[in-house]
């Protein structure tokens, strides 16, 4: 009979045939490279355009640049001067242009993470639609909350995550436009609006349940240790009176 | 909220110094990271997907290791947070719906694809199939050999979860597996 003492070695026998490719280590190579060559062309036209200013202001002090400037006041060269740090500051805003963070960025380095103090808080920052939860069954405790968006005090998804000793699971209020299908799931109903429901006993009174709804651009997700009934009942009383 | 504890570097390499530490960090790590990231999403592509974000945030963020932690935990931290992020994010839209306890479909297509021995697919599917909570520190502590207080510091939990943890967990797969797993802890 397998040991788990050995789940290193079943493990790597289970997944023996994945592996980690040359093409996979030089696509991240070259992913990283791609901040560099995004970085060389800004800094190359700031220093273009910087130079350009010393230059121009060094021609225009000696007297020998005004003469090729039309007189009209909005072509003047300090008005150009804005013009030209302009560019340069588009540069420098491209600068920070990384393509990692686009398209295959899974968590984008400009989503923030923050800890509310409070469910309050965290509907505050959340703002509407967020639902406080009730009804937790008496053995969690209070909750840990995370909170993330693109800004600090503006989440666009929250995790209440409640836990004892042994069980443990998470709300998650997620702002979203996508249609979510859920095959294999029990439809129930929560206050009106169709929920998806899986539930597993696990055996030795272990449960493990997932429930979501969607309502108003919002996804609500409950999922952990709970009985499919505790997670009908939670469900049900986020939405009963909650709403911020 | 999954904050990485270590202290920036006083003087940071320049970047084709961190691409060559990067590139010796893949061949190091890659395939832990790899097969955690696959352990917790139960899909090849996506756990591939995983690996490149985990040595880019490597590449980017390696100015702020100093080595307070060994260089394996915090690559497998970020790793873990990667994954654990991944599924809240796109939990119901792409991994739930494979997610199934016990005769999930992903378990199935593991079961087809990557287990060979019979008894050894039964503890790798269990491992699988446990809650979340339960099958990390099973990761942690039996697949890369951390210990209890390297698993709290990993999860940012208290070591006596960690332990309640792991005997939970080895109470469900004795359960599932008749009892013949050994423990040991």
């Amino acid at each position: 009979m397998s040991d788990i003492r050995d789940f290193r070695k079943i493990a790597d026998e289970a997944m023996w045939n994945i592996n980690v490719t040359d093409e996979m280590k030089n696509e991240v190579l070259r992913k990283c490279g791609q901040k560099q060559h995004v970085r060389m062309p800004a800094l190359r036209i700031a220093a273009a355009a910087a130079c350009g200013v010393i230059v121009a202001g060094m021609l225009y002090l000696a007297g020998i640049l005004k003469p090729i400037l039309p007189d009209h006041p909005g072509n003047a060269p300090e008005s150009q001067q804005p013009g030209i740090f302009s560019a340069a500051d588009n540069a420098a805003d491209n600068q920070e242009v990384d393509p990692a963070d686009h398209g295959m960025g899974i968590m984008s380095e400009q989503v923030k993470q923050w800890q509310p103090a409070s469910l309050e808080e965290a509907g505050k920052n959340f703002g509407e639609g967020f639902l406080i939860p009730s009804g937790i069954p008496d053995e969690y405790g209070q909750a840990d909350i995370y909170a993330s968006g693109n800004e600090i005090g503006q989440a666009d998804r929250v995790v209440i995550s409640y836990s004892t000793e042994e069980h443990l699971f998470e709300i998650i209020e997620e702002k979203t436009n996508d249609t979510v299908e859920f095959a294999d799931f029990e439809e129930v109903d929560i206050n009106g609006v169709k929920g998806y429901l899986m539930s597993e006993d696990m055996g030795t009174e272990t449960y493990y349940t997932q429930l979501c709804w969607t309502d108003n651009g919002i996804m609500y997700t409950i999922v952990g240790s709970l009985t499919r009934q505790e997670a009908i009942e939670i469900a049900r009383a986020m939405n009963i009176g909650n709403r911020q | 909220m999954y904050p990485l504890s270590v202290p920036k570097e006083n003087e940071p390499k320049v970047k084709a110094d961190i691409s060559e530490e990067v590139k010796r960090m893949m061949d190091q790590y890659g395939n832990d990271v790899l097969r955690t990231a696959f352990m917790y999403l139960k899909d090849r592509q996506r756990a591939e997907d995983a690996f490149q974000e985990v040595f880019i945030k490597v590449y980017r963020k390696y100015g702020d290791f100093k080595g307070e932690s060994s260089e394996k935990t915090w690559i497998i931290k970020i790793t873990i947070n990667l994954c654990k992020d991944i599924l809240r994010s796109s939990w119901l839209k792409r991994v739930i719906i494979t997610d199934r306890i016990g005769a999930g479909k992903s378990v199935s297509d593991i079961e087809e694809r990557y287990i060979r021995k019979d008894e050894n697919k039964r503890v790798f599917s269990a491992v699988l199939s446990l809650p979340p909570a339960l099958r990390e520190v099973i990761i942690l502590y039996y697949y890369h050999g951390f210990d209890t207080p390297e698993v709290s510091s990993i999860l940012g939990t208290k070591q006596g979860t960690v332990r309640s943890r792991l005997h939970r967990a080895r109470e469900i797969l004795k359960s599932k597996l008749g009892g013949g797993t050994g423990t040991g802890e």
